[in-house]
């Protein structure tokens, strides 16, 4: 019996210890997820031929901020990012049914 | 019966072809007959100087300022690249027989073989490439020279943008047309917004040129470059500019829009190279 629980202890000190060099903080999970989300959006608008001028270097930006660990930075930055993306798509949708308007007849 | 259907058939593509031909033509005639009417003292030809056929002070102030024109220097250089032979012993003559004539009017034209539009900067790259060299970049310096010295041999020649009959080449023209019209970038402007629904405005301190001779004068030695550049230099800051994303100088998409942009501007003579704001 004091065999199986020492045996036990060193076992849950073992898991401990290997989470311990794996744990990812709720901030960065998040920054990653929120920067998957925005690179999604300016890459669905780029295969449009429609990306913006800066959602790339908002990403960079992101990036470098969050490897600083200044998570609020990333964040901020990465959603900006999003937004541009997701609003260059609309803007690509509504053009193709709109620049027809606009030709001089 | 079968005769009967394959004549109906073939009336009614013919029918369609000539419909898609009126396309370009009447999009040109429009597009000329909308400039005339809001500009109505300049002529076809006045277009090719821009702001400068619009605005008498500015006028003054750019003739003042071609009289020691900086854009005669990059047209001796030009002069000098095109007749220095390749390591190869052949030269740009090889590729451009006719450049003595003037050829800058007749580009962007259709390459019916590649099946796309070929601007004057794209075939002298795939001419130095023929020959061994190395391709120049697209937007300023050597290819600027190359072009404002063959621009200079075309002057007075007037532009002569050809869509011929061939799907692909009216494709091509209708990607440059959809292109133009379409707005982008996150301050949402097309080109037509600044240079056929707005020409004459100010933007900041400049005044925005009528689109129709734009593309006469290029190369262009613009001030705010302090250098000669391309037309597709100029494509890829205006896209900066309304916080688009530039394209490539010589993609695909710049090509088409550079055919089209052209072809508005059949009739108007070559008078570049020219200095601009």
């Amino acid at each position: 019996m004091r065999k199986l629980s020492y045996i036990v202890a060193v076992m849950g000190a073992s898991l401990l210890v290997a989470s311990a060099g794996n744990t990812v903080s709720a901030d960065e999970q998040s920054f990653n997820a929120s920067y998957e989300a925005a690179d999604a959006a300016r890459k669905k608008a780029a295969s449009m031929n429609y990306e913006w001028r800066d959602t790339g270097k908002m990403l960079k930006k992101a990036k470098e901020a969050a490897a600083k660990g200044d998570y609020m930075t990333a964040e901020k930055l990465a959603k900006k990012a999003k937004m541009q993306g997701e609003m260059a798509v609309a803007q690509a949708k509504e053009q193709e049914q709109l620049w027809q308007s606009a030709v001089v007849k | 019966m079968q005769r009967r259907i394959a004549t109906i058939l073939g009336v009614c593509l013919a029918l369609m072809t000539g419909l898609a031909q009126a396309g370009p033509q009447k999009d040109i005639d429009a597009f000329q007959m909308f400039f005339k009417n809001q500009f109505p003292g300049v002529t076809l030809a006045g277009f090719g100087d821009g702001i400068y056929a619009i605005d008498d002070v500015r006028r003054d102030a750019w003739l003042n300022f071609e009289e020691f024109a900086p854009w005669e220097e990059d047209v001796e250089k030009g002069d000098k690249l095109f007749h220095t032979a390749f390591a190869n012993g052949k030269g740009y003559a090889d590729c451009f027989p006719n450049y003595k004539k003037g050829i800058r009017q007749d580009y962007p034209q259709w390459d019916a073989d590649r099946g796309e539009v070929m601007t004057l900067e794209w075939a002298i790259n795939l001419c130095r490439e023929a020959n061994g060299e190395k391709p120049l970049k697209y937007k300023k310096g050597a290819i600027a020279q190359l072009g404002a010295y063959l621009t200079s041999l075309s002057k007075g020649n007037k532009t002569n943008v050809v869509i011929p009959d061939d799907p692909r080449a009216l494709a091509a023209y209708e990607d440059g047309k959809r292109f133009y019209y379409s707005k982008r970038g996150q301050l949402n402007f097309s080109c037509a917004n600044c240079h056929v629904h707005s020409p004459g405005k100010l933007i900041r301190a400049n005044l925005l040129s009528p689109a129709l001779g734009q593309t006469s004068h290029f190369p262009v030695y613009r001030k705010k470059w302090k250098s000669l550049g391309t037309l597709q230099r100029r494509y890829g800051g205006c896209n900066k500019q309304v916080r688009a994303k530039p394209f490539k100088a010589q993609s695909r998409e710049y090509r088409n829009l550079e055919y089209f942009h052209t072809a508005m501007s059949n009739g108007v003579p070559i008078n570049g190279p020219a200095s601009r704001q």
